[in-house]
This record gives structure tokens, sequence and C-alpha cells, in this order.
């Protein structure tokens, strides 16, 4: 994945959530309030931008964002 | 050929508000609900009453507002997974409550956010077999009373409520259009309540669980496939309906599948003032759009999903 495609991605899921632009891909979940609508979030994310459907429980076992972007490579 | 000739609707008059819910809630603030959900208020049934007195109370509003009597229906369908209790089925009991003739049948549906779609099916088929002439078709339910109060992706959803459907034999016009169904029983445990069933003790019972993030991807891979089924089956497109209408799940997944189909200016939203109301939210979103509807006659596409988990679509012209 590029360098542009992650930036994207980023920005993109920092909007959805309305967190603050300081946050990178490698920030921790925990510290971003991370819960059940984020989860929610996230799969409509990945359903928008990959027409992927996200697995629940790779997505539970993610620890940061760049893990979630992760995902769309498999 | 059935027609549809009215609709009502009735919604207790307690409400649960965002700012009362998020008292409640740890890191749910009033502002975060209405964003996420598109929901102000929801209504809260009292602590005996039931969801066939809200559907007695719609259905004496649909009477009011039609020029069909009690004495013309011949059968009474009420779907609701808040039933009165195990036996007698509900629609018996509304049956006398409302003073239907004897000559009337009566019968519950378990079905929950696909409920109404069930219904107009039932309706339908017993019209065009022409059995019955004239049918009540009722939704009722009181999730309420199935939620724990502190699990946010449930009490901030459901809200309490009720509707009335007149449908009628009609020889030259039909306002119902053709049906599809599905259901996936392996994800049966995603939305699940033990209340008033027999897999548990009563000691065991549970409140209402639903495993959000796995309704949604099932929602957002499912739903939309059903849909195109159901176009390339009764050959049409989107363009052909004028408004689309979805179970009123929460308007963030709402939004999400309308924006999927590429359809965001025909898709309706009505929930804010009501919440999720499972069988109901399709008919009380109907009815609000035929009070504020000045036009013609319109195509509305109806698809349920939920419970089940389930999905039914069809099309109605109103």
């Amino acid at each position: 994945m590029s360098q542009d495609e992650e930036n994207l991605f980023l920005i993109k899921f920092l909007d959805e959530l309305g967190l603050e632009s300081s946050i990178t891909l490698d920030s921790s979940l925990d510290e971003l309030g991370w819960d059940s609508l984020s989860v929610i979030t996230a799969i409509a994310i990945f359903d928008e931008v990959y027409g992927k459907t996200l697995d629940v429980e790779k997505l539970n076992k993610c620890k940061t964002i760049r893990d979630i972007l992760k995902l769309s490579e498999n | 050929m059935a027609k549809i000739i009215k609709i009502a609707s009735h919604l207790p008059e307690e409400k649960i508000t965002n700012e009362k819910l998020s008292f409640n809630l740890k890191n749910w603030s009033a502002d975060k609900i209405y964003e996420k959900t598109g929901i102000k208020k929801r209504s809260k049934s009292k602590e005996n009453e039931t969801a066939a007195d809200l559907a007695i109370l719609a259905a004496e509003k649909v009477f009011k507002i039609s020029d069909i009597s009690k004495e013309e229906i011949d059968m009474l369908i009420f779907v609701t997974q808040t039933q009165n209790q195990c036996l007698p089925t509900s629609a018996c009991e509304i049956h006398n409550s409302l003073g239907l003739k004897t000559e009337c049948g009566a019968f519950d549906i378990n079905q929950g956010c696909t409920g109404y779609i069930y219904g107009l099916f039932l309706a339908n088929s017993l019209i065009n077999n022409k059995s019955i002439k004239k049918v009540l078709l009722l939704t009722g339910d009181t999730y309420t009373k199935l939620l724990d109060p502190d699990n946010a992706s449930v009490s901030t959803l459901f809200g309490d409520g009720a509707s009335a459907t007149i449908i009628v034999q009609e020889d030259t016009n039909s306002s119902i259009g053709s049906f599809e169904f599905g259901t996936d029983g392996s994800k049966s445990g995603l939305i699940k309540c033990d209340f008033a069933g027999f897999r548990k003790s009563i000691d065991n019972w549970g409140h209402l669980y639903m495993d959000g993030a796995n309704v949604m991807t099932f929602t957002l891979s499912a739903i939309p496939k059903a849909i195109y089924s159901y176009l390339e089956k009764t050959n049409s497109e989107l363009k052909d309906y004028e408004y689309v209408i979805f179970h009123q799940a929460n308007k963030f997944i709402l939004e999400r599948l309308y924006k999927k189909l590429g359809i965001p200016e025909k898709g309706i939203i009505h929930l804010e003032n009501c919440g999720n109301t499972v069988s109901s939210s399709i008919p009380l979103a109907m009815e609000e759009f035929t009070n504020r509807n000045n036009q013609n006659e319109v195509n509305i596409l109806l698809v349920g999903f939920g419970v089940g988990l389930s999905w039914g679509i069809t099309s109605v012209r109103l």
C-alpha cells in the first residue's frame, strides 16, 4: 500500500470518528477511546473504501490503526 | 389483487431522551447519541402496557380514518415479539378488544425487523387466494421491557410503538408488488432475548443482546445483494422507485446503505422522535410519508432486515 493510500485511510478514519489530526497510524486504539461505535465505524469505512467485509474477530484483535489498515491486504 | 387503504400508528406518551440516557451511560453524551443514532427520543410503554395494548390503539385510529368498518375485517394479523403471554395468541385478545366479528381469523407472527414485510406477504397472499377480502395487519413491540439500560448498544436505539394497516381486495389496482425473503439462521444468535422462552429457565433469562458489529457486517453485505436480486427477479431498477424505506435500524446504518446503493436522495429516514420500533418502523415511516405526500401515488421499495437474521423485500404503491 502506498503512502498516499495510507494517508487517505487515516484521514477518513479520523474524520469519521471525530478524532484529532495529531493521531497517527501507530496510535494505540485504547488511547483513542475505542468502543463499540468505533468498531462499527471501522466496518463501514472498510466496506466503503475497499468494498470488503471486515472480520469482526480479526478487527477486535487490532491494537493500532495500522493493524486495521493491514486487514485490507488479506 | 390487494391494496393498502390506510396506515395509522400509536406511540406511548413517555419518552426516553438522550439526556436521560447519557446520565447512565459512561462516555456517551446526549450529542454523541444523536450524532450516531439519529434518534432524539424513544417512546416507552408503561409497566403494565403491552404491545397488544399499543396495537389496539393504532387499530382504533386506522378505523377512524378509513371507510372500512370493524365488521368488515376477515383476518387479523399481529406481528410481535413481545406478546401478552405464551398463550393464548395475543391476536385473539386484540380481536376481542376491538370487537371484531366471530367470522374473523386472528394469529400472531413472531418476527422482528422483517415482520411488516411478512405481514404484507401473508395479507397479500390471503387476498389473492380469494379466501379473505379485508385484512387488519397490526405490528407492535415493547422492546424497552427487554433492555438492560446500561447497555448503550441497545438502549440508545429501541423504542416502543405499534402500527395498523388495512389491506383490502380490489379488482383492478394492486398496490403491493412481488416479495423476496431470506434467512441466515447461522446468525440467529446475533440478536437474541431469552424472555418468555423455554430454552433457558426463568432464572437464567438475559436481556436483549445484540452483536452490533456482526449485525453491521451482515447488513452491509447481505442487504444490497438481496435488493439487487429482487430487482433482477422483478425486472426493475432502483430508478423505478421514487422512494426507498428500509427498516429504521439507526441513522448511521441507513445512511451507509442508501449511499452504498447510490440512492441517498430516495432513502427515507424516520426515527428521530421514535427510535427503532422493530416491526413498526417501516409502517411508521410509510404513515409519515403519506401524511406529507402531496404527489400522486408513488412506488416505494420496502426492505426489512434484522432479527433472525432475516430479510424481506417488497414494493408498494402509495
